[in-house]
């Protein structure tokens, strides 16, 4: 609907970086062979590209081990209420030894939670750009390489699904399921997938104006030998980057969707409903506002700063 | 980029500082409430009630004077919850709102009688004399003289019977439609008097409530126009012709609503001239308005904010614990099989600490409640009963003796397979989301899997109705404080608001016998015994009350805090002042 | 040319007509309905209750309240609101000022992205290009929501105020009340239209044909009028439809903060309150913009850009 709504779900709107229906910048195409070596190579020399690189990778290894950090190095665990020496609840507690970023309103390690909310995070991301991809890629290719009726077909759904009520679909599904994490990134993805879809219908549409196709065409080349040496590589590149923009948009969309009450299911904890839960204690407890507002900041810079080296990377033009 | 630049960093570095400074210039955090004092009980308030009693006077009230204040200004309230969309005197059910009492008090004044908000006496209000027949079904009323509306017209009996015959006319829809079908006639017998005749004899209070409940509606200007159709009506949206406090002056539903004095008003002059209402803030923002002094009262704050709130050297923070005070319940599907064997309801009650939900969920602001009504509800409530204290060991005994065993962690059914709880609640209520928290992991030391599903406030409704859950958080409070005109809706086999699915006819005959008696000391009798019966057979755990509490500008004079949820019943706003 | 537009217009009626009967019946799938309102008053009674489902003709099959729904929208007539029972055209009417207000200003935010972006393609690879950027990507790592409160909170402890609902005093009252909120809206935008404009121009800039201008000695300013802007445009083109129902739409989070009377945040409580008839309504508006939207994109795209052939 609105732009800023535009975080609560992925729309067919266009991505920060490419049109509509024309790709923009479209890179020069080449046959693969040689392209990936030389990409590393151009992304390697963009020292801004492979810090992110360097942080995002450090955030998820973190993540991952979570469980093993809770138990071994904290001694604690993200659900249990941790109570004062007089039997009480911690609730609210400041930073201190005892718990290095406080704790919650139901004395539950801030910490801990914080580490156990990345992995939620970064599944959701994940998995909503998994969604967004295969669907994506697929009927992509489908609309842009077969043309006629099934890129009209292709491009109706596209329509219809960018104009169906999110909001409305959010609200029923959280009844009819009990939203589960891969069901909550599941029905987000289905709303992610029409922007990938017109991202490659254009990069299919590009590659196959050019002359090289129509010459191997003409040579006889068969269809599945076009789309597999020139079509997908070139699509393989663009879908990196929107893989990576979906991930990035999902982590900041549950953040927005916690606001209004349907992000990730209390009481499983991640940073988007940490940061939204956090609202009422904005200025009593800052310590439990600021490490997941700084953990969502962070990871989506870097996936960003990531995507931006990777298109440069790809894109061989921009540093002639 | 072939090069590194340093700029950017610095710019990414002041951007992730400003926030940390904004913080520091907001003072220090504040440390959390969990000294916070046990909930005070409110003060008795002997010189402010009116006497009760057939008292003539033209109404001046004896409520203490306001401290160092003058009469004037500009009172703005900010509120979480929207305004009424309908100003109807008696909407119809589609327009109820819980805020539509907040502004129904500012320009309605009400009817026959006033019920003091401490004292809980029935005071005459617009009737000057008021007597019951021994029988209690005929209620004579006297009206006061000199009421005028806004405009200066007299209001009448006729005002009084024209509002009766369209309220109690079935296809109006009056929401209060429940309280008018008791009675049998309503009639003028001369300029000054209204004689209320009820189709039965019922308790005191009952029959008070639903013989004076019909107010006045001007009849000069509301005849010939249809009762309910806001499009060929322009009375229910923006009444022009009112009798409380205030009149309206500028109504933007969605975003504020502005009042001023009503010179006619039968009290005399309201102190504040005029009186801002800005509705439906975020609950952050409700508090920064306050404190920004954009607005000098933010009718109702999060839990969460209590603490820096009391701290701030602005604001004063009331806090009360009123007879009507919001409650929350655990209830129980009473469908579900394994919640049909009591045993197993007492461990789940058991296993339940009040205190630490208490802590939890409302900051510290509450006290244990233990039957359907309030502790602080002194007429009524019933202490002798079964509490159902916190009791781990007696939860693990009870689910023993009922047959379920407990296998590695998980509890298991007799028949073998485990146990698993679904808790419901509605997603709007971060408190119940965290009682619903910390119930999935207490009742992990049961071995039982909680599942925990929120849902937007009207599917949650839904869901609590088509019983599609096992334990629903349910939250009540507000309204009367006499248990037929309150609770009874959770304990009859009809209630609409019962989600347990109680049925009892002991319960039934003990609420139909209570609506009807007349010797109090019977009356109270009775409820007692529906209070221990209810507990006994345990439908629903009470868990507590919530403590109000609400931060008011330090500049507001004479305010006082009376036994009820609103700070401003019995026309206590009239009686603030600004400081000057 | 003509031909294509018809056949669009067709396209978009059907599109619009399936969009909004896939609505309907998602709408009535939620469960919950608006008489369940009543349930938080003890004195209610389960015919009352009924009453309600009975007036709303809730109690009819699906397919006929649906059929009956779609007979009056084809004519504009959507119905009475439950909660505030005006004609819905009324209660929507009243919230389309404040909602193109706030709407026309972020959008004139975001507008100011034209200049950013040929600002930084012009200074690529040097400082005023890597401040832009990172500026954007860190602008759109911040939840709009949290950059809301943060500002109130900010702005309150720096000056004792900050603005809360429409300004009514005077031009400078509704510029100060409007500006926060406008910008935080325009901010999505605003970063959008920068990274376009300078991935479109920084694409201009490098293809032959300019190269050849400035090889021909063109200064800058005329190879930028003559050759960069106007290939710039077709994004811009194209984002214009994109951002068409946002004017117009309103936008929930921001109205939600700022307590601005908009249609974001009436969609949010019809929503809450199942107010069908009102819902129903605005899903149209937004729907029937959105479409409105890409038509005129798509039409601009091919009037800009010649490369383009319509079959």
């Amino acid at each position: 609907m609105a732009v800023d709504a535009r975080q609560a779900r992925g729309s067919g709107a266009p991505h920060p970086i490419d049109a509509a229906t024309r790709v923009t910048p479209a890179p020069r195409v080449r046959p693969s062979r040689g392209f990936l070596s030389s990409s590393v190579r151009r992304f390697a020399h963009d020292p801004l590209s492979v810090v992110a690189l360097g942080i995002f990778g450090l955030i998820v290894v973190i993540t991952v081990l979570a469980p093993w950090l809770a138990a071994n190095v904290l001694h604690s665990s993200p659900e249990e209420f941790t109570r004062t020496p007089e039997g009480r609840i911690a609730t609210l507690q400041p930073p201190s030894q005892l718990y290095l970023l406080g704790t919650d309103e139901l004395g539950r390690d801030n910490l801990t939670r914080l580490l156990y909310a990345g992995q939620v995070s970064l599944t959701v991301g994940f998995l909503v750009a998994f969604v967004s991809i295969v669907i994506g890629t697929s009927l992509g290719l489908v609309a842009g390489f077969y043309g006629g009726r099934a890129d009209d077909l292709v491009n109706a759904l596209v329509q219809f699904v960018i104009n169906i009520p999110s909001l409305f679909v959010l609200i029923i599904l959280s009844v009819l399921f009990t939203p589960s994490v891969l069901s909550l990134a599941v029905i987000f993805g289905l709303f992610y997938w029409p922007g990938t879809t017109r991202q490659v219908r254009g990069m299919v549409l590009s590659v196959q104006g050019r002359d090289y196709v129509d010459a191997a065409r003409a040579l006889g080349a068969r269809d599945l030998r076009i789309l597999a040496v020139h079509i997908l590589p070139n699509v393989a590149s663009i879908v990196i980057v929107v893989a990576g923009l979906d991930v990035a948009s999902a982590i900041l969309g549950e953040s927005a969707l916690s606001f209004l009450g349907f992000g990730v299911p209390v009481p499983l904890s991640s940073w988007g409903n940490m940061l939204s839960g956090s609202q009422d204690t904005f200025r009593s407890a800052p310590w439990l506002v600021y490490p997941p507002g700084a953990m969502i900041l962070v990871t989506v810079l870097c996936i960003f700063l990531l995507a931006d080296g990777l298109r440069d990377a790809f894109d061989p033009r921009i540093h002639e | 980029m072939s090069r590194l630049t340093v700029a950017p960093y610095v710019a990414a570095l002041v951007t992730l500082l400003v926030p940390l400074v904004s913080a520091c210039a907001g003072g220090q955090p504040s440390p959390p409430a969990t000294q916070a004092p046990a909930a005070t009980t409110a003060p008795a308030s002997p010189a402010a009630a009116a006497s009760p009693g057939a008292a003539a006077s033209p109404g001046a009230s004896p409520a203490p004077k306001p401290a160092a204040g003058a009469p004037g200004g500009t009172f703005v309230i900010s509120e979480l919850g929207p305004l009424p969309k309908i100003l109807h005197p008696y909407p119809d059910s589609s327009a109820y709102t819980s805020s539509l009492s907040d502004v129904g008090r500012l320009i309605w004044a009400g009817g026959f009688l006033d019920q003091d908000a401490n004292t809980f006496e029935y005071i005459p209000y617009l009737a000057s004399e008021w007597s019951i027949s021994p029988d209690g079904k005929t209620f004579t009323f006297k009206l006061r003289d000199g009421l005028k509306w806004s405009d200066g017209q007299p209001t009448t009996v006729d005002d009084f019977v024209f509002a009766w015959q369209n309220a109690s006319k079935e296809e109006n829809d009056f929401v209060g439609l429940d309280d008018l079908k008791r009675i049998d006639s309503f009639t003028a017998t001369d300029s000054k008097t209204i004689v209320v005749k009820l189709k039965e004899t019922l308790a005191r209070d009952v029959a008070i409530s639903a013989a004076a409940s019909i107010g006045p509606v001007p009849k000069h200007v509301w005849q010939g126009k249809p009762w309910n159709d806001p499009a060929a009506n322009p009375e229910i949206l923006r009444p022009t012709v009112v009798n409380g406090p205030y009149m309206i002056k500028d109504w933007n539903a969605a975003e504020s609503a502005t009042f001023v004095r009503n010179p006619n008003w039968f009290k005399g002059q309201s102190n504040f001239e005029q009186i801002i209402m800005r509705p439906g803030q975020q609950p952050t923002v409700a508090y920064e308005l306050v404190k920004s002094n954009q607005s000098q009262w933010a009718r109702n704050i999060p839990p969460s904010q209590y603490t820096e709130a009391k701290q701030n050297p602005n604001l004063n923070m009331y806090e009360w614990t009123p007879a009507n005070g919001l409650y929350r319940v655990l209830e129980f599907n009473l469908q579900r099989d394994l919640l049909k064997d009591k045993r197993v309801r007492e461990a789940l009650s058991r296993a339940v600490s009040r205190q630490d939900l208490i802590q939890v969920a409302e900051n510290n602001l509450g006290q244990p409640q233990y039957t359907f009504l309030n502790p602080s509800n002194t007429k009524w409530y019933n202490p002798n009963v079964e509490k159902y204290d916190f009791d781990l060991n007696k939860s693990k005994q009870l689910l023993q003796d009922a047959g379920y065993k407990l296998e590695s962690g998980r509890l298991l059914a007799p028949n073998g397979q485990p146990v698993r709880l679904q808790v419901l609640y509605p997603v709007t209520s971060n408190p119940r989301a965290k009682i619903a928290t910390y119930l999935q992991q207490q009742y992990r030391q049961l071995g039982i899997d909680i599942e925990v599903k929120g849902l937007d406030a009207n599917a949650y409704f839904e869901e609590a109705k088509k019983k599609n859950f096992d334990i629903s958080l349910g939250s009540y409070g507000g309204g009367s404080i006499d248990p037929d005109l309150s609770s009874k809706s959770q304990l009859l086999s009809d209630g609409t608001q019962n989600v347990t699915g109680f049925q009892s006819e002991k319960v039934d005959q003990l609420i139909d016998q209570g609506a009807v008696e007349l010797d109090e000391n019977k009356r109270k009798a009775i409820y007692n015994e529906l209070q221990r019966v209810v507990n006994d057979e345990l439908p629903a755990f009470n868990l507590y009350s919530a403590t109000s509490f609400t931060p008011m500008s330090k500049r507001v004079l004479g305010v006082q805090p009376n036994k009820l949820d609103a700070l401003d019943a019995n026309d206590a706003l009239t009686r603030w002042s600004l400081a000057q | 040319m003509g031909r294509f537009v018809v056949r669009r217009l067709i396209q978009s009626a059907l599109l619009l007509f399936a969009v909004m009967t896939a609505s309907f019946f998602l709408v009535r799938a939620a469960p919950g309905g608006p008489e369940l309102a009543l349930l938080n008053n003890p004195r209610v009674t389960q015919e009352q209750l009924q009453r309600q489902r009975e007036r709303f003709g809730l109690n009819d099959p699906l397919a006929i309240q649906y059929l009956k729904w779609l007979q009056n929208a084809l004519v504009l007539d959507f119905g009475r609101s439950y909660g505030y029972q005006l004609p819905v055209v009324e209660v929507i009417g009243d919230r389309l000022w404040p909602t193109f207000q706030l709407g026309l200003f972020s959008y004139a935010v975001g507008l100011l992205g034209v200049p950013l972006g040929v600002y930084a393609a012009r200074h690529h690879a040097r400082l005023g290009d890597d401040v832009v950027r990172f500026l954007t990507v860190l602008g759109s790592a911040v939840p709009t929501w949290w950059l809301g409160l943060s500002i109130i909170v900010l702005l309150n402890s720096l000056i004792g105020w900050f603005p809360n609902g429409q300004g009514t005093e005077g031009p400078w009252d509704w510029f100060r009340h409007i500006l926060v909120p406008a910008v935080l809206l325009g901010l999505g935008g605003l970063i959008t239209f920068t990274r376009f404009v300078r991935s479109e121009v920084l694409e201009v800039l490098s293809q032959d044909f300019v190269r050849t201008a400035r090889a021909k000695g063109l200064p800058d300013r005329t190879v930028d009028r003559a050759h960069v802007l106007r290939n710039a445009l077709i994004p811009i083109v194209t984002l214009l439809g994109y951002l068409l129902p946002a004017v117009l739409s309103g936008a929930v989070i921001t109205e939600q903060i700022f307590n601005w009377p908009g249609m974001g945040k009436l969609f949010f409580e019809a929503a809450s309150s199942r107010d069908y008839p009102l819902l129903l309504a605005m899903l149209m508006l937004g729907s029937g913009l959105t479409i409105l939207g890409m038509l005129l994109a798509d039409i601009g795209y091919g009037v800009v850009d010649p490369r383009v052939r319509y079959s």
